[in-house]
């Protein structure tokens, strides 16, 4: 299990993260979602040895990483969100280096590389330069140097960042078949249907701060709204405010000119009874959309953002 | 350190499939080092072989004096050339001895007249030096044949001349030759009997016309001073150290170049491989590898030593190799030279991955440090001997480890000195190398 | 219209990243001012030869001899030492330029007329110096040789009185110093000045012009060549950028708006051309600033545009040959370097060895370095330099066409 506590880093005034604290099980795929620049980066970081958190604990099985660094590295596989390999290098050159410094050798390092290279799709172009590869290639290579080793824990950053959808179907399938092989993994993407579709459990993070943890169903229905509205029209703030805030059932998550986000009320009179209020409201309406309850409309609904903003 | 040396052998591959940076560590030195050997083997104008000096001479007065002194110069080796007028300069002139119009005509009233030297630019200063040394020398012995006539004219009669048979002087040697003839003038009867004189000069004396005299009997060695072609003072040299001779062009160009393309792989290629793997994040993820910073920061220096270490034996082999078949004048020492050059690559390793750590821009890193090399290159004595820069220039030159690693190898090439000589220079750049791998371990910050 | 947009777009990234444009001409301004520094005129003016003296003899002579570098004149570039026997020790750790030795009995056999000879011992670490005191001490031996000759009589006297156990007669001494008045009364004309004067100058016209600051000669001297250096490097990082454009995607992003090949590779070829012409001008304007004299100005900018066209030429038609990035900066930079180093950018031709001189003037180096020495030091004026600007403009025209066909070839071929 890998325990985190009260986990913080700031720079100056920004809060990178702030007080975090978190638990992962054994053997789940655990997804941290947020937008860019949320602090998902530096939390993956600090949990893998890289970055040294101003104060917190972060342990794996009861060992500290920051205490015991080499006993829970050898356990460990970071996927990091640039692609970091030696494009001089082939793809067998690269796996053999990082497989040579988690402590594999000989037959078992061969052995290895060649399971890694094999379970990536990789094994016909291994003795090819990784400069010669394409995106997809690249981060599927990315993505097999963190296996190798077969690490009982593997950190994901962002793994599937620019690349086409089949090369993005084939590392999540990846990570599924690590995961059910037993290795618990910690997942970072800004791309809600990701987390949706991979992990067992979610934490929303923003700000430096997890707004929310839990399993997809959990989270949604913790929102406490069966839909979400979006309003577009020709209108300005203070008449949507004054306009659409005495409707019952419905929650305004934000508003602002020509925009409003509001969540409908699971427990209230229900869309079609609110619907035709908001269209007679006298608000010059252009666009009205309904959003099912998910993840995305989670977020929304505890930031008053999009996942894109 | 096991992690050390997987990192250090896994930066060496990577340098190694490099064309471009195998070029610089093998390939440019060679050609450097042959380049300026060839250059250095002999000075501007000068004949290694036969040491003479190129001049060329433009006689404005054309008189007997003028020629006089021209056939003093040819006893001075010089490769005489000529140039009939002013305007009319050969493209490959390399200096001119301008004989004024009034020479002869000064010089016989007793005034003074100035021989202008005139060097092009760029040509060799050690070869002006000795064109210039060996103008003066030929003056000195034209100037005392006018005064040898002179006195002659007035009184002295030699006695030495009864024992030889001989004038004992080109003067004399006109006087007797024109028995009862008023000459026009002493100085002009110096000059018409001059040449005339040097060649029975010459063959009197077999040790005067090899310019290398044997007192073997009291008559030569009587005659010598007299004919004034033979010292009677000569200079002997020899060159300090074990070496049975003096030191060849490469005994300059080799360790000059193997010390500057040593510091430019380590400085240009580690700093820019620092930066290349920082900003692609490989850094940060060998950090996340069972690896300590501080073996990542020691494994990278190493690195850069064991690609210094095969460059430097590569370029030492080579050196060996072409010795079987060049003479290449390397002191015989390749093993110690080996040694003081692995630890001059040992030296500076930490200073490659500093650089790298102070930049983060591969091609800027880069750039600052080819810089940093040539001028530590120029400033340590790799690119000309120290000794002809100003005593200012020399005292800041001991802030490079450049100009220790030089000294090192000077001792060993030019002297032929052994280890204990040259252990304090080592010395030196052991210290250098502590300092900069502190440097190193605090600018690198892997974290 | 589309290769002047390329220009401009290229011109644009040099000043938008001025630390990576300035860092194009520090290395030969830097190189240019250690030059300067090194060997510019107040420098060398400091260079101390320290010589060690080891007088075995101790007679009048040697004595006289050892101190006379300690005349006012020399003093400040003579360190004279005098040492005992560890002198020789002294030299085995390189720390004199020479050792004089003078051995026992050198001015008795000097008086009595017999051959002497005078040691001089040389650091084999240094190649100027030691060479220095060797050709003054052969000057020294000529003057006491010579000396020998005319003072003969009197210095044979002066001999056999030294070596008489008793002391020498008034008559005798009078003799001697009688002889010796009379011939120096003679020599008077002839050394007391000498009558002939050597005088050494360089063909530089900073030099025998007064008033510039130090360093100004050497460095107008080493310039022309640095520069072309300098232009050539930056004619490769102009090259550069169509490897890099074509490996980034660029290329194939460019031609998909309304542009042909052909307008793009005129446009790079034009745009390499202008930013080595305007980097020549800007060292050109460099020299200026610090006081070197280009010559005439008509000459000058004909040599820098005919020297860009070679080196714009050259390095298009070597980055049309070769496949990556990385490989046209292999062989860009041997071919750089090579040029530099046998077209005299480092070392005037004129100390080149014999069989190296005829193949500096296959390089464009050569021809540029020495239209601009005509230049500086004659100060040639078009006419006089036609020659170098006919094979500088004429191997970049070529060079600039082949390259440019090259180029054609492999965008056709899709190698771009």
């Amino acid at each position: 299990m890998i325990t985190i506590e009260g986990l913080r880093k700031h720079y100056g005034e920004i809060k990178a993260v702030d007080g975090i604290v978190l638990e992962i099980y054994d053997g789940e795929i655990f997804g941290l979602l947020g937008p860019n620049g949320a602090g998902k980066t530096t939390m993956i970081s600090m949990i893998s040895g890289v970055l040294r958190p101003d104060s917190g604990r972060i342990t794996f099985d009861g060992l500290n990483i920051w205490v015991e660094p080499k006993k829970v590295k050898r356990n460990l596989g970071v996927v990091p969100q640039e692609i970091a390999v030696y494009e001089d290098l082939t793809a067998k050159d690269n796996l053999e280096f990082w497989g040579s410094l988690h402590g594999l050798r000989g037959p078992e390092l061969k052995r290895s590389v060649h399971e890694a290279l094999e379970r990536v799709g990789l094994e016909d172009r291994a003795k090819d330069r990784v400069k010669a590869f394409s995106g997809g290639m690249k981060r599927r290579l990315n993505l097999c140097m963190g296996l190798l080793h077969r690490p009982k824990y593997l950190l994901l950053d962002e793994p599937t960042v620019g690349i086409d959808p089949q090369a993005r179907l084939a590392i999540l399938d990846i990570v599924r078949e690590v995961a059910a092989a037993g290795t618990t993994v910690l997942y970072t993407t800004h791309y809600m249907e990701e987390a949706q579709e991979l992990c067992d459990r979610i934490a929303i993070i923003d700000h430096g701060q997890i707004l929310t943890i839990g399993t997809l169903e959990a989270l949604t229905r913790q929102s406490g709204e069966s839909e979400v509205l979006k309003v577009v029209g020709n209108f300005d703030e203070a008449s949507a405010n004054q306009r659409l805030s005495g409707l019952s059932g419905l929650r305004l998550i934000r508003v602002e000119a020509g925009t409003v986000l509001a969540g409908i009320d699971a427990k209230g009179p229900g869309l079609l009874e609110i619907l035709p209020k908001v269209l007679g409201s006298g608000l010059s309406i252009d666009d009205l959309s309904i959003q099912k309850p998910n993840l995305q409309s989670v977020f929304i609904s505890l930031t008053g953002r999009e996942l894109r903003d | 350190m096991a992690n050390i040396l997987k990192i250090a052998i896994h930066d060496l591959r990577i340098t190694l499939r490099d064309r471009s940076a195998v070029m610089w560590m093998f390939f440019l030195p060679i050609v450097f080092a042959t380049f300026f050997g060839l250059v250095l083997g002999g000075p501007s104008g000068t004949n290694p072989v036969d040491g003479t000096v190129a001049l060329t001479i433009l006689d404005l007065d054309g008189s007997t004096l003028s020629s006089a002194l021209i056939e003093e110069l040819k006893d001075d080796r010089f490769g005489l050339t000529f140039q009939e007028a002013l305007e009319a300069k050969a493209s490959d002139t390399v200096r001119t001895l301008v004989i004024p119009e009034d020479f002869e005509a000064s010089v016989t009233a007793g005034v003074q007249t100035t021989l202008r030297l005139e060097k092009e630019p760029g040509t060799s200063a050690e070869a002006a030096l000795v064109a210039q040394a060996r103008i003066v020398r030929s003056v000195t012995r034209l100037i005392a044949g006018l005064i040898m006539t002179e006195l002659s004219e007035a009184e002295e009669e030699s006695a030495i001349d009864v024992i030889l048979g001989e004038p004992a002087s080109p003067f004399q040697s006109e006087k007797s030759g024109k028995n009862g003839a008023v000459p026009e003038s002493k100085t002009s009867n110096f000059l018409k009997s001059s040449r005339k004189a040097r060649v029975s000069a010459e063959s009197y004396s077999p040790y005067v016309a090899q310019g290398n005299p044997k007192p073997d009997d009291e008559i030569s060695k009587k005659g010598r001073f007299r004919t004034g072609t033979s010292p009677l003072v000569s200079i002997d040299t020899t060159w300090a150290g074990e070496r049975p001779r003096p030191p060849s062009g490469f005994s300059q160009s080799i360790p000059g170049n193997a010390t500057m393309f040593v510091l430019l792989v380590t400085l240009t290629y580690g700093a820019a491989s620092i930066t290349t793997e920082r900003q692609s994040g490989l850094l940060r993820r060998l950090l996340t590898s069972p690896v300590s910073p501080r073996e990542i920061v020691g494994g990278k220096i190493l690195g850069r030593f064991v690609i210094s270490g095969l460059q430097v034996s590569v370029l030492v082999g080579f050196a060996a190799l072409a010795g079987i078949w060049v003479d290449l004048d390397l002191g015989g020492n390749l093993l110690l030279m080996w040694a003081v050059l692995l630890v001059y690559g040992a030296c500076v390793a930490p200073l490659g991955v500093a650089l790298g750590a102070w930049f983060r821009d591969r091609d800027r890193a880069a750039n600052i440090g080819v810089m940093a090399t040539m001028a530590m290159a120029a400033f340590g004595g790799c690119w000309w001997p120290l000794e002809v820069v100003s005593q200012p220039l020399q005292k800041f030159a001991m802030l490079f480890p450049t100009t220790w690693v030089m000294r090192a190898l000077h001792g060993l090439i030019s002297f032929g000195h052994g280890w204990k000589v040259i252990s304090p220079f080592v010395g030196v750049l052991v210290l250098f190398g502590i300092a900069f791998t502190a440097l190193a371990m605090r600018s690198l910050r892997v974290e | 219209m589309a290769a002047l947009i390329i220009v401009v777009r290229d011109l644009k990234r040099m000043v938008r990243n001025p630390v990576r444009t300035a860092l194009l001409f520090a290395l030969p301004l830097m190189l240019a001012g250690i030059f300067a520094l090194v060997f510019g005129r107040g420098a060398t003016e400091e260079i101390t030869i320290r010589v060690l003296v080891y007088d075995e003899d101790q007679g009048l002579i040697s004595r006289l001899l050892g101190g006379a570098g300690a005349s006012p004149d020399m003093d400040r570039r003579l360190d004279l030492v005098p040492v005992g026997a560890e002198g020789f020790e002294i030299m085995e750790r390189g720390e004199a330029s020479a050792l004089i030795h003078f051995p026992a009995g050198f001015t008795q056999s000097y008086l009595d007329g017999e051959p002497v000879v005078i040691p001089i011992v040389k650091n084999p670490a240094e190649r100027f110096l030691p060479q220095v005191v060797e050709e003054g001490g052969r000057i020294g031996a000529e003057v006491l040789s010579q000396g020998s000759r005319v003072f003969r009589t009197e210095l044979a006297t002066i001999g056999s009185m030294t070596t008489n156990s008793t002391f020498p007669s008034d008559l005798a001494v009078g003799s001697v110093a009688s002889g010796v008045n009379h011939k120096l009364e003679s020599l008077e004309r002839w050394v007391f000045p000498p009558v002939i004067n050597l005088e050494t100058t360089t063909v530089t016209p900073e030099i025998t012009n007064e008033g510039e600051g130090g360093g100004t000669s050497i460095l107008g001297f080493f310039l022309p060549g640095l520069s072309m250096m300098g232009i050539l490097f930056l004619a490769q990082s102009a090259t550069r950028d169509i490897l890099h454009d074509r490996e980034s995607g660029l290329v194939k992003h460019l031609l998909t708006a309304p542009v042909s090949p052909a307008d793009y590779i005129f446009g790079k070829c034009l745009s390499v051309l202008v930013v080595s012409t305007l980097g020549f001008f800007f060292l050109v304007v460099f020299g200026i600033a610090v006081g070197v004299d280009w010559g005439p100005a008509a000459t000058t900018v004909a040599l820098v545009l005919a020297a860009s066209l070679a080196a714009s030429g050259a390095l298009i038609l070597i980055s049309s040959l070769v496949g990556t990035e990385r490989q046209a900066d292999a062989l860009s930079t041997i071919v750089i370097m090579v040029w530099c180093l046998i077209g005299g950018a480092f070392v005037p031709i004129s100390q080149f060895p014999d069989f190296l001189r005829p193949l500096a003037k296959t390089t464009p180096v050569f021809w540029a370095v020495d239209g601009f020495q005509e230049a500086m030091q004659q100060g040639a004026d078009i006419a006089a330099v036609s020659t170098n600007l006919l094979v500088l403009g004429g191997a970049g025209v070529i060079f600039l066409v082949l390259g440019a066909a090259a180029l054609r070839r492999r965008m056709a071929g899709g190698l771009i």
